[in-house]
This record gives C-alpha cells, structure tokens and sequence, in this order.
C-alpha cells in the first residue's frame, strides 16, 4: 500500500481559524440541516399539540390531548407492536442473514463469489414499487404463484394478504429481499477489510473453524456489524412502506401497518396532522431512544481499528 | 448582480408582454383516470375541447390512487398555494371539500360567465350540492353492477342469459361454479366502503342515521349486520374472495373469479382486458329476496379552484364542454360512466347505437333509479370513521370477528369520532 500523501495547509501550522472564519464554513451545512432536519422537527413537535386538517386556517390547541388519545389506542398499541415485528424480522432478513451469506461467500473462490455478489444485488436495482408489484403477483389469491404451487402440492390455497397471520411476514419479506443485497454487499465489504496478516497469524496459533470466526473474524467485523445493524433497525420501517402501500395499505384491520405507515396514514389520508405529528414525535423519541441505548452498549464492546 | 437583475427583468417583461398579447391561458385538470380507466377518452375530450377553443390550453394531471390520493394531493397544493383550476372530486369527499377548501361555487362562475344548465334534472344537480350549495358541476356517475365470465357459467353448466337475480341465486351459482371450476366471485373491496353500503343499504339499512339533528352510525343495524355477515360466509365456504380491488381484478380479468362485482365505470377497461380471453357480460347487483336494490352514486363532480378570473372562465368553458352532449357521448363510450343528461341514451346523434350495441352499459342506465347519494361521515375524523368501518368489514371477511361483533365495535368508534356532527345532506 503506498503510503497516503496530504498536500500541506495553506494556513500556517498552530494558528487556529479565528473570528467568523469557522461559521462561514458551517453556514451551508447548518443551513440545509436547519430548513431541512431542525426546523420541521420543532414544527411536528408544535403541531402535534394541535387539531389540524392541514389546510384549513384554523388551527386549534389541544394540549396533550393527541398523546392521550395514542396512548389510550388500542390500535396504537397494536402498531408499536407490529413495529417491533417489522425490526425483527428485518434483523433476521437484512443483517443475519445477510452476513451469513457474506461470510459463506469468503469461503468461495473469488470468481464463484463475484457471481453470488451479482445474483444476490440484483433486486436492489428494481424499483421497489415494481418489485412489491411482482410480489403482488406471486402472493395474488387465485391463480398467484405460491397458491398455484400449494395447489400442486395438494395443500389448500392461502390467503397470503387477507390474513392477519401471513399478511406481516409476507410484506416483510418483499422488504427484505428487495435490501438484502445491498446489506449484503455493506457486509461483504466489512468482512474483506479484515486484514488477512491477523488470520494467518492465528491460523499459525492454531485456531481455525468456529474459533477463527468467534475471536478473530467476529470482533474485527464489528464497527461495519454495528453500522450495518443500525442501519436496518431505522430503516426497517421505512423498507416496508412501499411494500405495505403496494401490498395491503396497511391491512387487513391495519394488521400491517407499522409507525410510519400510521404517520403517513393518518396525516395524508385522514388529514389528522396533530395527531400523526404525535404519532412521528413518538416514533422519532422512541429511535433516539434505542441509538443512545445501542450506542451506550455497543460501543464499548466494538473495537475500532485506529 | 447588475446583469442579473437586467436579464431577469427583460425575461419578466417578456412574459408578461406575451400573455398581454395572446390572451393564451392554460389551465390544469385534476383527474383519477388511469390508461384502462378513462384516461384516452380524458385526452380524447381535451384534443376536441382545444380544437373548439384554440386559445385555451388544458394540462390534464393524473392523480394516482383514486379520489382519496386526488384529494390528498389537492390538500398539499392548496397548502402550497398551487391548486389546480379544475378538479374531479369524488362524491364521497364533498362535504369534505365544502367544508375545508376554498373553492369557486357554480353559482358564482354561472353569473360572472352565464351558461344555461336547465337542462339537467334537479336530482342530478343535487349530486353536486352540499347544504344547499352548488359546489360544482355532476360529471362522471357510476353504480355497481356484477360482471360474469360467460364462459365459466356454461363450465359450470349455468346459463349466461339467465344470470342470477338476487343474493340467495347467487349463493347457489357461486356454490355450482365453485364445484364445477373451482373458480369464486368476487364483490369489490376498498378502504370506500362502497360496495359494503351497497350490500347494506340493499337489505334496507343506512351507514349513518340521524337522531335529534345528529350523525349517528347506522351500519351496525339487524340489516347492516346481516348483510355483512352473508359476505362473510361466502367467504367462509370459499365462494368469494377476500382480497383488495386490484388483486380482485386481476383475478376475474385472468379467468380466475367467475364474477366482479364492481363499477359501470370499470366497463370500458373490463372490456378491453378480457378481449379474446372470455366473454364478459353484465348484470344487476343483486338484490337481497324481494328487497329493491339501493346503490351509492359514485363518480365525481368538477369543482373549480383557480382565483384568476381568466382561468375561471376558460375552466368553465371546459366543463360546459365535458357536460355538454358531445363531451358525455365522449365520456361514456370511453369509460362506462352513466351520462347525465337525460335522453342521450336514446338519441341516434349521441349513444343510442353504442348502448344498443353494448348491453353492459343498458345495466349501468337501468339501475340510475335504484341509485342515491354516496354516504359520508360528517366532521374532521370523517375519513378516520370511513377507515374504521373498513377495518370491521376486513375482521368479519377474515372471519377473525363476527359481523355483529366487528360493526357494534366499528359503530362504537365511529360515535365517538363523529360525535356532536350535524346531519347533513
């Protein structure tokens, strides 16, 4: 590896920026962060204490009265829940599995990987809007492929979207296949940074098999583990939307929806924007939450290479 | 700077000279058709409408997701500021309007720019009116009507002339197809209720009822339950499906449901889908014994948005042409929308021919008496109630709740969310 070259700083060496040098440079991020992040975030927050259509001049206070309504919600409560289902099963299928198959992949020769890479991206790079649409298909309740292929097992058809006990599944796994690629490749990437100088040097310790994985590959992996199992519990909600639009919009009996259906459900579509503003106020406490928590627990266990 | 200030003022002025010059305007129309639901008959209606108007040109925008994503748009280009000039609005969104857009009454386009509408029949107009106000002019009118596969009737050894006439007929063919092809029927299903008010109102209920000048629910009513519950165990036995409206449609359209329940409206589009697959014929919605059938009007009424005055008259323009008897031959042909001005369907110069030849479109025109005003849930959360039923008529289908259970529960929810709303009509 050639060593990095840096051209030097035309400032000189030990005298800091001064004056309002250094906001000037943070103005055009601050900005876009501010109009874009900060300013509709605070607007939410004061939203959500209203009673609002979104168009109609009036706009009344009513306090906490949309957090009480969520929290007295069965139907809320059902959402959190589902939400929760939607993580799981995006951890299993957008990060175990994932990263089962890109450690399976380095036992390959190279040539044979680069073929499961291509096999396994392809669905990243279809729309996924037409992607749920082919899902639609496979998932239709007469003449759709799986109840074809039960038929010609002899089983009785099923009906995959209507019922509230596969309708979930069947919508996360349109959501998984369509990113599963993609964090596949993000672990993929992780694992073959792992410099191969410290696996043969504990190959020489004699470790091999499951202990090489356990205290060598495993802990070496861990900052891209982190960042790719942050990045599917935030998005797994959003990796659904589509696929629960397409599928089911949210049935049957709202039995898919998840939190950010819900927001977008009941702000455009039954134009309740203090309530959804509660709703996304909930949904954004909830995640702030759960990355301070990860990041509290993790990061003392993960090594980052310096 | 100086330069851009220059080159920006000379582009103004160049603007604003050539709208000064040419009094060219150009308006934009809101519409729901999609390629097999209206949209070439749409473009079809503006080529013609621009050819007698030169001046005025027409952008037609489709709205994905039918009335409800029309109207959420609609909500943020108002938002915006940016509305259309000419909106097609659902029927059952019109309260809804009225109540919270600031749009241009009809009575109010009628005098600035005259226009004679006589000719329509006051319970045609009264589609368009809410709390005593034109909100804008009737256009497109459909009602359901059951589609069937010909040709899996005679599979199943029923005749396609005598299609069945009323519910309990039609359990017995649906049981006789089931044996015979395997195939189930299908009644529509949407987050609109439409067809379940249809169902409802049929056995002789009502979605909302009124008591002491209040909104109340309805549905949850002997006939409403009944007739949620006869949906049900038709899907109970495997006699229906229980699925969403497009998957329904896909599947009739692929010879896989031996009958659709559905909108005139979809006529056109069913027509061409199930060109040279099956033969596709057309019959009442069923009717529960000796019940009159009743059905919601769906369709939609054009409601002006647009402040210039000058865009104010040429999209009225554009709905006298729409209204007009060459716009509705246009229109009907192309969709399957009932035409409302009376005696089109009898005049040689407009449909007389087409429907004599087309006797799908004869079922949409002869159930017009059997038709009536779409219900609405009144009030700020009348779309959060309208969902709330639809989660109830999902629980009784999935069977995961009887229908009187699952609608004393919707009718719960829906009190209190339409609690202390008016009547309205």
């Amino acid at each position: 590896m050639a060593p990095a070259t840096r051209s030097k700083p035309a400032r000189p060496r030990g005298q800091p920026l001064s004056g309002l040098a250094p906001y000037l440079y943070l103005t055009p991020a601050l900005l876009a962060l501010g109009v874009f992040v900060y300013y509709p975030l605070l607007n939410t927050v004061y939203i959500s204490f209203h009673e609002w259509n979104l168009v109609s001049a009036k706009r009344s206070w009513v306090g906490l009265e949309n957090y009480r309504n969520l929290l007295m919600s069965p139907d809320f409560r059902g959402i959190l829940l589902q939400s929760g289902l939607y993580v799981l099963l995006a951890l299993v299928g957008n990060f175990l599995l994932p990263v089962g198959l890109a450690l399976l992949t380095l036992q390959v020769g190279e040539r044979e990987g680069e073929v499961y890479q291509s096999l396994l991206f392809a669905p990243t790079v279809v729309a996924v809007s037409v992607g749920s649409l082919i899902w639609l298909w496979f998932y239709l309740p007469a003449g759709g492929v799986f109840n074809s292929l039960m038929a010609q097992l002899g089983l009785p058809p099923q009906p995959w979207l209507s019922s509230s006990a596969t309708a979930l599944p069947a919508v996360s796994l349109v959501a998984a296949w369509k990113y599963l690629g993609f964090h596949y490749l993000i672990a993929l990437a992780g694992l073959r940074a792992i410099p191969r100088e410290y696996l043969e040097a504990a190959r020489v310790d004699g470790a091999s098999g499951l202990s090489l994985l356990r205290w060598v590959v495993l802990p070496l992996f861990g900052p891209s583990a982190l960042f790719l199992f942050l990045s599917t519990v935030i998005q797994s909600l959003e990796y659904a939307f589509i696929p629960i639009e397409v599928l089911t919009q949210g049935g049957p009996f709202g039995s898919t929806s998840n939190l950010m259906y819900a927001v977008w459900q009941e702000a455009f579509k039954f134009f309740r924007a203090g309530l959804a503003s509660a709703q996304a106020v909930t949904m954004i406490a909830l995640f702030a939450g759960f990355i301070l928590w990860q990041f509290r627990l993790l990061e003392r266990r993960v090594a980052y290479e310096r | 700077m100086k330069r851009w200030a220059t080159l920006l003022g000379v582009l103004a002025s160049g603007l604003l000279g050539a709208t000064a010059l040419s009094q060219n305007v150009t308006i934009q129309y809101w519409h729901i058709n999609t390629e097999s639901f209206g949209l070439p008959a749409v473009r079809e209606l503006i080529a013609e409408f621009q050819k007698r108007n030169p001046n005025i040109r027409v952008e037609e925008r489709f709205q994905p997701n039918s009335y409800t994503g029309l109207l959420q748009n609609l909500q943020a280009s108002l938002a915006a500021g940016n509305p259309p000039d000419v909106a097609q609005i659902g029927y059952l969104y019109t309260n809804y309007v009225a109540e919270n857009f600031p749009y241009v009454p009809l009575s109010e386009l009628q005098t600035k720019f005259g226009g004679d509408l006589s000719g329509f029949p006051a319970n045609v107009m009264a589609l368009g009116q809410v709390g005593g106000v034109q909100l804008g002019m009737p256009y497109a009118l459909s009602n359901i009507i059951t589609y069937y596969n010909a040709d899996l009737f005679r599979q199943a050894g029923l005749n396609p002339d005598r299609p069945p006439q009323t519910w309990a007929e039609w359990r017995a063919a649906a049981r006789q197809l089931k044996e015979r092809t395997g195939k189930p029927i299908y009644i529509q299903l949407l987050d609109d209720n439409w067809s379940l008010e249809a169902l409802i109102a049929s056995n002789g209920g009502t979605l909302l009822s009124c008591q002491n000048g209040n909104a109340v629910p309805g549905f949850a009513s002997r006939e409403g339950v009944e007739a949620l519950q006869f949906w049900a165990d038709l899907v109970k036995e495997g006699l229906a499906l229980n699925t969403l409206w497009n998957q329904g449609e896909q599947a009739f359209l692929a010879g896989e449901a031996a009958a659709f329940m559905t909108t005139i409206a979809k006529r056109s589009g069913l027509q061409a889908g199930s060109q040279g697959k099956f033969e596709l014929r057309g019959a009442k919605f069923p009717s529960f014994g000796s019940k009159p059938i009743r059905l919601p009007a769906g369709g939609n009424v054009l409601v002006v948005f647009a402040k210039d005055p000058a865009k104010q008259e040429a999209a009225w323009k554009f709905i006298r042409f729409l209204t007009s008897p060459e716009g509705f031959t246009l229109w009907t042909k192309g969709t399957g929308y009932v035409p409302l001005l009376p005696n089109l369907a009898d005049d040689p110069r407009y449909l007389k021919d087409f429907i004599a030849q087309n006797p799908i479109q004869r079922v949409g025109i002869q159930q017009l008496p059997n038709t009536y005003r779409w219900t609405s849930f009144p009030g700020a959360n009348g779309l959060a109630a309208s969902q709330a039923l639809f989660k109830a008529t999902q629980r009784a289908l999935g069977g995961q709740a009887s229908a009187q259970v699952a609608l004393s529960e919707a009718a719960q929810e829906v009190s209190r969310l339409i609690q202390g709303e008016k009547c309205v009509r």
